[in-house]
């Protein structure tokens, strides 16, 4: 588990480390990564995923819509919870 | 002049490029360079075999069969299924191949298969691959000419 002091800072909006997501009427800060990735052999795919404190954003879930710096996403799958418990990742798609 | 394999080939590329709406102009062969959302949906075809056999017992004429690859990449998105996005494609671009007029052969080729691979991820990444068999004929000195 992770201290909440350091969840806090880690979540912190002033470091820009975070972007804002929206969910329904929720905006919770996010960290947002978007590699491309290599698939099926030939093909490259974004590899869209948010990861979140596991507090926040709970309705989230597959088919769910988040906003994130004005484009959307669906959620691909059910958000994993990461080894501590405290916090989630979710992989996404943009609409 | 380019062998009668390679002419098969270009006449398939031919017959598919820019004529499906759907995918326009993004049609390649041989391509081994990863496609991205964007490019689909989108087709790569390549030839993946050929078998020969002495068609004459003076061995002046070879019949071969020559296997062909016709790929369909799609992105198939949450609207439709990526099967459903890539058959539209699948069925515009087999009466193309089959419609076509191929050198050396008596007939259209045959579909011989068909396969369908996808992974979870941004816009359901998809490919359908249809296999093609072209029977040709060529003369055993030089593959650029029919027999």
């Amino acid at each position: 588990m992770i201290p909440a002091a350091d969840l806090a800072a880690l979540y912190d909006a002033a470091d820009g480390f975070t972007v804002a997501a929206t969910f329904g009427a929720e905006t919770s800060q996010v960290h947002f990564r978007r590699p491309d990735i290599n698939v099926l052999g030939d093909r490259i795919a974004a590899d869209y995923t948010m990861r979140y404190r596991a507090s926040t954003l709970t309705g989230l879930t597959r088919g769910s819509t988040v906003v994130i710096e004005s484009a959307s996403y669906k959620v691909l799958e059910v958000p994993a919870r990461t080894a501590s418990g405290d916090e989630c990742v979710a992989r996404l798609s943009k609409v | 002049m380019a062998s009668i394999a390679e002419q098969i080939v270009e006449t398939v590329r031919t017959a598919l490029y820019n004529t499906i709406p759907a995918v326009g102009t993004r049609v390649w062969r041989a391509r081994e360079d990863a496609l991205e959302r964007n490019e689909c949906p989108a087709i790569v075809i390549a030839s993946t075999g050929e078998t020969v056999d002495i068609a004459e017992a003076d061995a002046e004429v070879d019949a071969c069969v020559l296997t062909v690859e016709v790929a369909i990449h799609v992105a198939g998105g949450e609207a439709s299924p990526w099967e459903t996005v890539a058959d539209a494609v699948v069925v515009s671009a087999h009466g193309l191949i089959r419609a076509a007029t191929y050198p050396g052969t008596a007939g259209p080729p045959q579909r011989v298969a068909r396969s369908w691979s996808a992974v979870s991820g941004d816009a359901s990444p998809g490919i359908c691959v249809l296999v093609y068999r072209f029977d040709y004929w060529s003369t055993t000195a030089d593959l650029s000419v029919a027999a």
